[in-house]
């Protein structure tokens, strides 16, 4: 597979883990879309220059938070809220209520998660492990923990233990 | 078992697959004897798992217009610059090619070259190890286009231990220890590198401007502009699992549910501060091992005690347990990170219903008694 069809293929297996990611750290939806792209083509162009990347989804996402961190910087965007503040859907049993609100809590719980509790949930979700989170937000290994066992914690709370 | 029940910090490494194979065997010994901790770590994965679920059936929406194709702007880079030698190296193009013999016929002429420079030379003789590292001559044509090899290896120059004392000062000075999501580290090139996390940009102007006398110290504050959490950003507790303990008396105490929000939002605050201070102490200590310190003359000695010891923690729930007339249960050990974690654990108990196995006045006791040693540890 040449260096072009790698690149691609990476394109249209990782976009949405990237873009989901930038939208995660508050980029708007046209800025997160266009700082993916702009990732990859970063990704060709370090390729074809005769560097190795050895894993490229955290490489990718390390350019990525850089570059939203970079923009938000520059354009002075308000951190977006995640709009997970919907109603419970009304319900007729009460089983369904009780569900129904148990997942409403949990939502509202993560739209009010810090910034950086959110990042680290959302790359440990993507399967990246403590250090790599670290590298890619730039904080320390023992942060990063400090980061998820708070957001675990209060998501605990939400769901009613 | 083990009669200490793993900080929560620990069971979520453990949970999470995180841990060490010491801490591993220690933790699944106690969860194997452990009710009260196995249902601790079931509700964490629990958590872990709704989110994960939620995160599945919350699909993000497609972006505002269709993915651009990538190929016309790789085929651009393509034309605007050719491929690295090493590229072409690695793609066997140029072996391809048919030009071996001329890359190894160059290769022998620069070889020889570059023994006549080099032999001619009033350096020193380089030792063997030198010489296989250098590998003066056959390698020199390739540097520019290679610059992962380097013909002579660049002196190290690191930070100082004494230089890593003064910024370490420097930064309790400015209080950037106390809690601040910063952290000292020194980077494989020996340089310090102060990174950090969610800080506002007025405060990263304050410490690059304190920090821009040591030439050693290069800053990474990729989150500046992420604004930290605030209560009016809705940071708050708003959903508990079970009612709390002592509501009534709280409620009354700090006067309405949303004053009793506030005050549990700055109190886990505040507590995250001194878990991530217990953080920073710890590597501290970590750093500065028996044998580093040893090395220290006495001036950084007493820097690195003035460091350590200089902290004033506020005034924690001291009020509310006058209030409740909590007696502290007996005096706790441990260390500050110890400390620390526990008067997180339980705090998070007491004021947002999380599980702690306690009673309502256990849970109190217990929560006095680790405050007063996490004072009695900071003062």
């Amino acid at each position: 597979m040449d260096l072009n069809e790698r690149v691609t293929t990476a394109y249209e297996e990782m976009r949405m883990d990237i873009y989901r990611y930038l939208l995660t750290i508050g980029l708007p939806a046209h800025a997160a879309q266009d700082i993916t792209q702009d990732c990859f083509i970063r990704l060709f162009e370090t390729l074809h220059g005769g560097a190795s990347v050895e894993n490229s989804r955290a490489w990718l996402l390390r350019v990525a938070h850089n570059l939203g961190i970079n923009t938000l910087t520059a354009k002075g965007f308000d951190t977006a809220e995640l709009d997970f503040d919907q109603p419970a859907p009304a319900a007729t049993v009460e089983e369904r209520l009780i569900e129904e609100e148990r997942k409403h809590r949990l939502r509202r719980e993560i739209s009010l998660l810090s910034t950086q509790q959110r990042a680290c949930l959302e790359l440990r979700a993507q399967g990246l492990r403590y250090r790599e989170i670290g590298e890619i937000i730039g904080i320390s290994t023992s942060a990063v923990g400090e980061f998820l066992r708070r957001a675990i914690s209060r998501l605990r709370s939400a769901l009613g233990e | 078992m083990s009669n200490e029940h793993p900080a929560e910090s620990d069971l979520l490494l453990y949970v999470d697959g995180e841990i060490g194979a010491p801490g591993l065997r220690s933790i699944r010994a106690h969860l194997d004897a452990c009710w009260t901790c196995r249902m601790r770590a079931s509700e964490m994965q629990a958590a872990i798992v709704a989110y994960a679920s939620e995160r599945e059936k919350n699909l993000v929406d497609n972006p505002p217009r269709p993915w651009k194709d990538l190929r016309n702007d790789f085929q651009m880079i393509r034309r605007s610059a050719p491929p690295s030698l090493l590229r072409r190296i690695r793609s066997g193009a140029i072996f391809r090619a048919g030009r071996v013999a001329v890359f190894c016929g160059a290769g022998a002429a620069l070889a020889a070259l570059g023994w006549l420079v080099l032999s001619d030379s009033p350096q020193p003789i380089p030792t063997p190890r030198e010489v296989t590292t250098a590998s003066p001559v056959i390698e020199r044509p390739a540097i520019r286009e290679l610059p992962e090899i380097r013909a002579v290896p660049l002196a190290r120059r690191g930070v100082t231990r004494h230089e890593e004392v003064a910024i370490l000062a420097e930064l309790h000075r400015l209080k950037a220890d106390l809690g601040e999501p910063v952290e000292l580290k020194v980077s494989a090139g020996g340089d310090a590198v102060l990174a950090g996390a969610g800080l506002a940009p007025e405060r990263i102007q304050v410490l690059r401007e304190a920090l821009s006398k040591f030439p050693k110290v290069r800053l990474d504050f990729s989150q500046a502009s992420i604004k930290a959490p605030t209560a009016e950003s809705g940071s708050l507790i708003v959903s508990r699992a079970r009612p709390i303990a002592f509501e009534p008396e709280l409620l009354r105490f700090f006067g309405g549910r949303p004053a009793l929000q506030n005050a549990t939002n700055s109190i886990l605050d505040a507590s995250d501060s001194i878990v991530m201070y217990a953080h920073a102490l710890d590597n501290v200590e970590q750093r500065f091992s028996a044998d580093r310190r040893a090395a220290l003359d006495n001036e950084d000695r007493e820097t690195l005690d003035r460091i350590q010891s200089a902290v004033h923690l506020r005034v924690l729930m001291e009020p509310l347990f006058e209030t409740l007339k909590v007696e502290p249960a007996p005096r706790a050990k441990g260390t500050l990170l110890d400390a620390s974690l526990s008067v997180d654990h339980l705090l998070n108990a007491a004021l947002t219903g999380a599980h702690s196995g306690l009673t309502d006045a256990e849970l109190y006791r217990e929560l006095r008694g680790w405050c007063e040693r996490l004072r009695e540890l900071l003062q």
